[in-house]
């Protein structure tokens, strides 16, 4: 029962605080009445009897206070006040809360952008059952072209071996060439597809929403043809009908039945939207060890380690290597987590934009503290008169952290939107898709950050005023004039400390940006090897049911390619099974002819790529040596051309012309006739590979590229007509000019430069503003100093060296801090970027003597003010 | 159920529970009371004995009434309440039991 009334006594004190103060007043005066009458018994004249009295309690209000605290109701009344009146100090100096509250929120904004994105891309778990625990498992050969994967049986060998998963599945590589054509009752649609073992949506954890999934029956070679949708590829194709399951469709050309519909959104893996199960390899596809098409998921057991699974798997590999030496010697094994095989490389470069929105927060909260500690120096005899009202050192503490906490909290619902627009903004600006990022929003973990952010800003940038306009006492600052409370020496050594952290830190963020923008000029100057002008590039599908041969594919693009090329506006036209920067390759082994028997276990690896008759000449590959393809050439299949780093590779110091080489697993061996020049096919910034050509037979999927003499986005529609006036069935997709592939290629660099380049800017303002900021309240504070010193006779240009000085050699006591931070950080980017070593002395030369001259500038301006200062009026002034 | 307190704090509590066992007291009275039972020896000093007494009242040991002082003012009585009695005999007790214990200690050695 004791708490309710302990429940009245402090609500009593919250909403009846009129009575309860005038109690507290009347108890009070009840006191001193008695120890003043005691006091006057005593003999004693009343003016002392009461001084006495007074003396005695230890001040009336601050017992009064000590009775509020231990009612208990001052925590909940006083946080209340102290946000009120924090408010009303924001209205009395809006110029102060404007710069404040904008400057915090320009950091804080970045801050929660950046972490936005590496939220949604890195810490998200994948949407799978248990995905912490989900491995990605591959094979590969060291120094070979090719991303690798693993073998079926491999696959089949491990799955039955190991102990340390819980469950594994495989699934076929998603990559060039893995399309296929659905012909449904609303449209024919073109979809990635994948044949996945029955394991593979168990390991997932997702059942199909409609319909079911994979049977045992499944599995055995010779089973039903059936399949699996997305609800993208069930909308589009079947129009989203239920009724669709259970029907066959033409996958291909082959009848295939759907036997479900996968739940919105799953597309695993990459854009996958039709699923087939393993028994449509066939048995010979089952027991295929030559050709490492398939990547392999595991899910480890609960406390197995990635390193443990790795090394049971190479251990099984090993033994698979001593069985069939001819085909599993040289494949190692790497495991990693599955995030890591789908989010790619982008940790490091999301990293960096971590720090240096951290960075940026740091410079903002620096400029904050250092306009905070100028208003506490003016605001020292409000603090002494509280005091000597009875506020205890711990109130006024909470008092000047609330009106911070006021200050960091508008600026966080600024930063709100600002970190919206701005990621949007970012992204649409340099066409960056990461994998799994999203837009902005404010969900629970950008909300428990940015209330982190809130609690350490506050802390960082509050507590230092805080303390420094409580720790003063009664006396000093209300006795004498406003600046003896705190010693100049130990401010200017404050606001000096701030300078140089700001310096250093912008001069990081600096060399960053500078980094980054050699590296990206650098990239985007790198010859492609080809002339990516006016260039139109698409991908179309024949599906198989109409085209089931490849002479009828052959035919088909012959008389499309011949249409096309007399359309108004196209200069040439070629067919390509894949082109450069689409991020679609392929790649074959070879053999070089001339052994008894081909030992294929031996064979090297190289890109490869089927091309038309006009290819080299559509993209503007130089010839380097030899000649290209002709129509014989086609027929024959007889012929191959290669580019220049593989001449240089397998043949070098020698003429390859006329050579003999073995591809694949054909038995014709293939003369070269030509060599190329390297165009770079995966990115920009990769060094050109081993590639080469044969001649482009009947395809299935092609890529078709056209060199057109005007805008080539402005021929898109003509071609897409011209392919359907042909064959209303054969879909046109991934339609864009090649300067769009180009641009699409270099996006993250452009995002990574974008960013940085837009927080060094930003650091470089800031910093500017703290700079000028220290500077001009320092020469404020030092007027009357200036003034004896010109009443002296000081020169207006010593009182210039004099400010530009103490500024300066702030700065550079900053730079030569921030160059070696930078020297210890940028090593940490270096993987992101392009033939700029991560120290390059010229660029941390170069925005070493921007820092100086921006920050030389904003020294300058109060050394000017400092120059003009009226002696006669300086004197005056105190 | 009370927070722990130095002895100098937890003293002045049970001082004052006692002081107001008998009668409802005011403040004054209380401080004067408690300096002419133990004949001088012990001085409240009177900016700690109204947080006390208010911490007192927060904690339910004591409730305050306002009433006529013997000069006929108004003045805020404090009284035992019944939780308080309770608290005042367990803290007597262990008062009793820990300066015996003192005394025996000083005795001995």
């Amino acid at each position: 029962m004791r708490w309710v009334g302990t429940i009245w006594f402090r609500l009593r004190s919250l909403f009846q605080r009129s009575a309860v103060e005038r109690e507290l007043d009347d108890e009070m005066r009840f006191h001193l009445d008695h120890a003043i009458e005691q006091n006057i018994t005593r003999g004693m004249a009343p003016e002392e009897a009461r001084r006495k009295a007074l003396i005695e309690l230890g001040g009336a209000e601050q017992v009064k206070e000590e009775c509020r605290d231990a009612r208990g109701w001052n925590l909940v009344e006083d946080t209340w006040r102290d946000v009120c009146f924090g408010a009303r100090m924001m209205r009395k100096s809006p110029g102060f809360t404007v710069v404040a509250v904008l400057t915090l929120a320009l950091g804080t904004g970045a801050n929660a952008a950046i972490f936005s994105v590496v939220e949604s891309v890195l810490l998200r778990p994948l949407p799978f059952k248990n995905a912490h625990r989900l491995v990605d498992l591959t094979e590969y050969r060291p120094g070979a072209v090719d991303r690798g994967g693993v073998s079926f049986p491999d696959y089949l060998a491990w799955k039955q071996q190991n102990t340390v998963f819980e469950e594994t599945a495989a699934y076929f590589l998603v990559n060039a060439s893995n399309d296929v054509v659905l012909g449904g009752p609303v449209s024919t649609v073109r979809a990635r597809y994948s044949t996945v073992t029955n394991s593979f949506f168990q390991i997932l954890g997702v059942q199909p929403a409609l319909g079911h999934g994979f049977s045992a029956s499944d599995e055995v070679p010779g089973g039903r043809k059936v399949f699996l949708a997305s609800n993208a590829v069930w909308r589009s194709a079947l129009g989203g009908d239920p009724r669709a399951i259970g029907k066959a469709y033409l996958l291909d050309g082959e009848n295939y039945t759907l036997i479900g519909v996968m739940p919105p959104g799953f597309d695993f893996p990459k854009g996958c939207g039709i699923w087939v199960p393993t028994s449509t390899l066939g048995e010979s596809g089952l027991h295929d060890r030559i050709s490492h098409a398939v990547r392999v998921l595991g899910r480890l057991r609960p406390g197995t380690s990635l390193a443990q699974a790795e090394a049971q798997i190479a251990t099984i590999q090993e033994r698979l290597a001593t069985s069939y030496p001819k085909t599993d010697a040289d494949w190692h094994v790497r495991a990693r987590p599955l995030l890591d095989e789908i989010v790619g490389n982008v940790r490091t470069s999301l990293f960096v934009l971590l720090g240096a929105v951290g960075f940026i927060l740091l410079i903002a909260c620096t400029n904050v503290l250092n306009l905070l500690l100028a208003r506490a120096l003016g605001r020292e005899k409000e603090f002494a008169i509280r005091s000597a009202l009875g506020a205890g050192r711990m109130r006024l503490l909470r008092q000047q952290l609330t009106e911070v906490f006021l200050i960091v909290c508008l600026s966080i619902l600024l930063a709100l939107p600002l970190a919206k627009w701005g990621l949007a903004l970012a992204v649409s600006l340099t066409s960056v898709h990461l994998p799994r990022m999203e837009s902005f929003r404010l969900n629970v973990s950008v909300l428990g950050f940015l209330l982190v952010i809130a609690a350490l800003t506050t802390i960082l940038v509050g507590l230092m005023p805080a303390l420094q306009a409580s720790r003063h006492h009664v006396h000093g600052a209300l006795g004498e004039d406003q600046y003896s409370g705190w010693s100049g020496r130990r401010s200017r050594r404050i606001l000096g400390a701030l300078v140089v952290s700001e310096v250093a830190l912008t001069l990081l963020l600096l060399c960053g940006a500078g980094l980054m923008l050699r590296s990206f000029v650098r990239l985007i100057r790198v010859n492609p090897g080809f002339q990516p002008e006016h260039l139109l590039t698409m991908k179309i599908a024949l599906p198989g049911g109409t085209y089931p041969k490849s002479e009828q594919t052959s035919a088909y693009l012959d008389r499309l390619l011949e249409r096309l090329r007399v359309l108004p506006g196209v200069r040439s036209v070629a067919a390509a099974t894949t082109l450069p920067l689409s991020g679609e390759s392929d790649w074959g082994t070879f053999l070089i002819a001339g052994g008894s028997t081909p030992d294929w276990a031996n064979a090297s690896a190289a890109s490869w790529r089927g091309v038309s008759v006009d290819y080299f000449r559509t993209l503007g590959i130089p010839l380097l040596r030899g000649r290209t393809f002709t129509r014989a050439d086609a027929k024959n299949q007889n012929a191959i051309i290669i580019n220049e780093a593989m001449a240089g590779k397998f043949w070098p110091g020698t003429d390859p012309i006329g050579q003999r080489v073995l591809i694949g697993h054909r038995s014709n061996p293939l003369e070269i006739i030509g060599i190329v020049g390297d165009a770079r096919g995966v990115g920009l910034n990769a060094k050109p590979k081993p590639e080469m050509y044969t001649a482009l037979r009947g395809f299935w999927y092609t890529f078709l590229v056209v060199r057109t003499t005007r805008e080539p986005s402005s021929m898109a529609s003509t071609v897409r007509e011209q392919v359907a006036g042909l064959d209303k069935g054969v879909p046109v997709y991934q339609i864009a000019t090649m300067d769009q592939l180009l641009g699409r290629s270099v996006a993250p660099d452009r995002f990574n430069l974008f960013l940085l380049g837009l927080f060094a800017a930003l650091a470089l303002v800031l910093a500017t503003v703290g700079i000028y900021g220290v500077l001009a309240f320092s020469v404020g504070r030092r007027t009357h100093e200036i003034g004896m010193r010109l009443a002296m006779g000081a020169h207006q240009a010593d009182i210039l060296r004099l400010v530009v000085r103490q500024g300066m050699k702030l700065v550079l006591v900053g730079i030569v801090l921030g160059i070696a931070g930078a020297l210890a950080l940028t090593r940490l980017m270096a993987s992101l970027l392009y033939g700029v070593s991560a120290t390059d002395p010229a660029t941390f030369m170069a925005v070493t003597v921007l820092l100086a001259s921006v920050a030389m500038m904003a020294c300058y301006v109060p050394a000017r003010r400092a120059m003009h200062v009226d002696p006669m009026v300086a004197l005056r002034h105190e | 159920m009370s927070k722990p307190t130095d002895l100098v704090q937890g003293t002045l509590a049970l001082l004052i529970l006692k002081t107001v066992a008998n009668q409802p007291m005011h403040g004054w009275a209380i401080g004067q009371r408690i300096q002419q039972v133990s004949k001088n020896v012990l001085q409240v000093n009177q900016g700690a004995l109204y947080p006390a007494l208010h911490r007192l009242e927060q904690q339910g040991w004591i409730r305050a009434e306002w009433g006529n002082s013997e000069n006929n003012r108004r003045a805020k009585f404090y009284s035992l309440t019944r939780a308080g009695k309770n608290f005042l005999e367990r803290e007597e007790e262990n008062w009793q039991r820990l300066s015996a214990a003192i005394g025996l200690v000083l005795k001995t050695v």
